[in-house]
């Protein structure tokens, strides 16, 4: 069940108007326990047993790490915890993927090994629920968290709809006490939930899938027919894309968890508008980046005293961070991109801060546009099927072969969307959207709902999945 | 600082604080009434000038139909492109028959991949109608709609079965859900000066279309549709004489699969004219193609030139019945497999 659907409109109409009858808050807790089940099952039923597993096996481990006397005892556990979550994760997302690499490996010492041609379906969301759940153990490890003693809290934590399936990603500590005081949105909160639900679907169903993807479709599809301007102009359009598609979805998921009076963090700050790679991370998914930060590179050593190191876990964690989108290895090298990128700016970085020019207005917005075309470089990467075409797109950026596969007009309207994008994350720099929607006149705000409601009504419903599902 | 500490914060910094908190009972207010004023001026806009609400065709639908044929089992199932899908109406046939078929056809689709699957069923046991064009036949299976559909229609969940009844209430009843007046479609026309108009053959709830020219620029509408079929046909590269036979072959066992269980194959070739058929005679000739393939497949194949009663029809874009000549062409075809025992048979 997706966000931009009539079932989901049916699903939440029903799943508030439980939620606000006059029961228990133990009861409406359950209903939303169930719902967020049913709303799993909408794309697989049987993988409800994945969640189920997951979730009752770190609601244990947790609790038995607290238990543990011993040091050897609360690393047993932990590990069961981490055996289990990242086990179904290698074998459901990285299993076809390890078996082609190592029937690869054996070919290159003349073994023939010829495996059967594994038939798994990735459970929607699994990468996303498990750092989820897993987070919380190793919180509880780190005598971070205390455990928590509500199995139904803890289950609704792992499993709560609006953000289950493609984030943001959650904390034990920002969710769970969430769960102890009945929430209900007073009519501001309920507000604002319905006001982010309707700009994160426009950005899903109008910009993302209806004026940028079928671009962005038809270049990466034809990589090496592409000429220069398709070739950027394909690539800008995948950058716009897929910043509104996951930026659509975390909105949806923010709104819709306020309607019913639970906050979730931000996922995405303007990020288009960073300068260099560090301030990137800090606005891209942000609740992926900070678990890395936190459970992966921190743990690794982090900023350490010897400048090899911090740049060996900087790429290590970056590495790490490409192979969670995707079990491919253009995605790996998307990561190192990232990576490398950031080990220029950690080398450089120091001279830049101290001199006047990290002061000059103009240095810093030229230094934006350079993180912003650096970054599309890396989107070729992420998108193109396979590093042949994606190298044939880069090639074809400066090749000056005239534009085969897009018109003018399409060249205008890519160009324009984004121009407005970029311009609006810089000016969103240090502003957050709730500032920008509330410094507009009332007759504004409700402009902008009136269009947005309307371009719904009238689009045409072309049912892209998330692309972020896929991760 | 602790991670969860740190990252508590960070939510802090991102929840209710920073909510905009004015003004928002007369924001709703302005926005309800703005919405619905111009939702039913736009809807009104559109009925006004002809328009009617008309579903989309997509998987959704064509699973719902499908699944009801193996519900039926024994019921009549029209497969193949949009010939079949304009050139019949079910309940004129229906009238004739005593059975109202069920549209399984795909458009722009070839009808091996529906028909293999058909043939698959266990549970189906009806007669097949299939509309087979010189391309079908000679073509080579690519990556076809139908092959998608085929495979994905029993992986569908309960949650899209719903989203396609509630799309067809929705699309069923508002013009403003209609494609043809979709964004993008509006700024289409727009760019090119042109202005929209209602879309020539509707969908039905139960997958048939009735085209109604008068809608269309008819000249315009045959020269492009020549032109398509010309380089749709160089496209494709033919069968080779070998690989045409197996798939005479291959249709032949299909048949007889469903034969086996009690059920019917009929092939048919609807109507074409003008530049269409020009160019299917060119490259595809009758008597290379069909002729060989209605003596070997071992069933029943109707050629609409082989019969006067379906010889007279026109197609006014070369390739598709009107809706009225679809009402008389469902009849006849349906009376012809009345004198040839086919529904009585498998009565």
């Amino acid at each position: 069940m997706v966000f931009n659907s009539l079932t989901f409109l049916l699903f939440f109409a029903l799943v508030l108007a439980l939620h606000h009858l006059p029961l228990s808050w133990t009861w409406k807790k359950g209903q939303l326990l169930l719902a967020s089940y049913l709303f799993y099952a909408a794309w697989n039923p049987p993988f409800t047993l994945l969640l189920l597993l997951s979730t009752v096996t770190d609601f244990h481990c947790a609790a038995a790490i607290h238990q543990s006397r011993s040091s050897t005892g609360r690393r047993f556990w932990l590990l069961v915890s981490l055996g289990l979550n990242l086990g179904l994760l290698a074998i459901f997302k990285y299993g076809s993927f390890l078996l082609e690499n190592w029937t690869l490996l054996l070919a290159q010492f003349g073994i023939d090994f010829t495996p059967l041609a594994p038939d798994i379906i990735l459970p929607v969301g699994i990468s996303f629920y498990t750092f989820q759940s897993l987070s919380y153990t190793l919180d509880v490890y780190r005598r971070q968290l205390k455990p928590w003693p509500s199995f139904l809290d803890f289950a609704m934590f792992v499993s709560f709809f609006p953000q289950l399936v493609a984030g943001p990603i959650v904390r034990a500590a920002e969710f769970l006490p969430q769960c102890v005081l009945p929430r209900r949105a007073n009519p501001c909160q309920f507000s604002w939930g319905v006001t982010l639900l309707i700009l994160g679907l426009v950005q899903k169903v109008i910009l993302a899938d209806l004026l940028l993807a079928p671009l962005s479709d038809r270049v990466f599809a034809a990589a090496f027919q592409a000429g220069w301007a398709d070739a950027w102009i394909g690539t800008l359009a995948f950058s716009g894309q897929i910043f509104f598609d996951f930026n659509g979805y975390s909105t949806c998921a923010i709104g819709t968890a306020l309607c019913l009076g639970f906050v979730l963090p931000d996922n995405f700050r303007a990020p288009y508008g960073a300068i260099g790679f560090r301030d990137f991370w800090q606005r891209w998914h942000i609740s992926l980046s900070s678990w890395l930060r936190d459970y992966l590179y921190i743990p690794l050593g982090g900023r350490s005293s010897r400048r090899g190191r911090t740049l060996v876990n900087l790429m290590l964690t970056m590495l790490i961070g490409g192979l969670w989108h995707g079990a491919a290895w253009s995605f790996v090298f998307w990561g190192g991109l990232h990576g490398l990128y950031l080990l220029v700016e950690h080398l450089l970085s120091p001279s830049f801060q101290a001199s006047a020019l990290s002061r000059s207005s103009l240095v810093r917005s030229s230094l934006a546009l350079l993180t912003y075309g650096l970054l599309c470089l890396t989107w070729v990467f992420f998108r193109a099927e396979g590093f042949s075409a994606a190298w044939q797109l880069l090639l074809a950026m400066v090749s000056f072969q005239p534009a085969t596969l897009i018109s003018a007009g399409e060249i205008c309207q890519v160009l324009t969307l984004s121009l407005c994008l970029l311009a609006f994350h810089w000016y969103r720099r240090q502003r957050s959207f709730e500032e920008v929607f509330a410094s507009f006149p009332w007759q504004g705000r409700a402009l902008l709902i009136v269009l947005s409601l309307l371009a719904l009504l009238v689009s045409s419903g072309d049912d892209r999945a998330f692309i972020y599902f896929q991760f | 600082m602790s991670s969860s500490k740190r990252s508590g914060r960070e939510a802090a910094a991102t929840a209710a604080a920073r909510l905009p908190r004015q003004d928002w009972a007369r924001i709703w207010l302005l926005v309800v009434l703005l919405v619905l004023v111009i939702a039913f001026a736009w809807e009104g806009f559109w009925r006004a000038r002809g328009f009617v609400p008309n579903l989309s065709d997509d998987l959704g639908i064509w699973a719902m139909v499908r699944r009801r044929v193996s519900q039926q089992g024994d019921g009549v199932v029209l497969v193949g492109a949009s010939r079949i899908q304009l050139g019949i109406n079910p309940q004129a046939f229906a009238e004739v028959s005593g059975q109202r078929p069920l549209m399984l056809a795909i458009d722009g689709s070839s009808p091996l991949p529906v028909l293999e699957e058909l043939a698959a069923d266990q549970r189906f046991c009806g007669l097949v109608l299939v509309s087979l064009t010189p391309m079908h036949l000679a073509q080579p299976l690519g990556r076809d709609r139908a092959v998608k559909w085929v495979r994905r229609y029993p992986r569908q969940q309960w949650s899209q079965r719903l989203e396609t009844r509630l799309s067809m209430a929705v699309q069923g009843r508002l013009v403003l859900r209609s494609t043809s007046l979709a964004p993008e479609q509006l700024w289409q026309h727009w760019r090119e000066g042109s202005r929209p108009t209602m879309f020539y053959a509707p969908m039905q709830p139960d997958r048939s279309r009735a085209a109604d020219f008068s809608r269309v620029d008819l000249e315009r509408m045959r020269r492009s549709r020549a032109e398509r079929e010309a380089e749709l046909h160089g496209r494709v590269a033919s069968l080779s004489g070998l690989a045409f036979e197996e798939r005479i072959a291959h249709l032949r066992s299909l048949a007889e699969t469903i034969r086996e269980r009690g059920g019917r194959v009929v092939f048919v070739r609807f109507p074409s004219d003008g530049a269409v058929l020009a160019l299917e005679q060119r490259d595809w000739p009758r008597a290379r193609y069909w002729d060989p393939f209605a003596a070997r497949v071992g069933t029943l194949a109707i050629h609409f030139q082989d019969d006067p009663r379906l010889s007279h029809f026109t197609t006014p874009d070369g390739s598709h019945l009107r809706g009225e000549d679809a009402v008389r062409f469902s009849r006849i075809l349906a009376g012809i497999l009345e004198e040839e025992h086919i529904l009585r048979d498998r009565e």
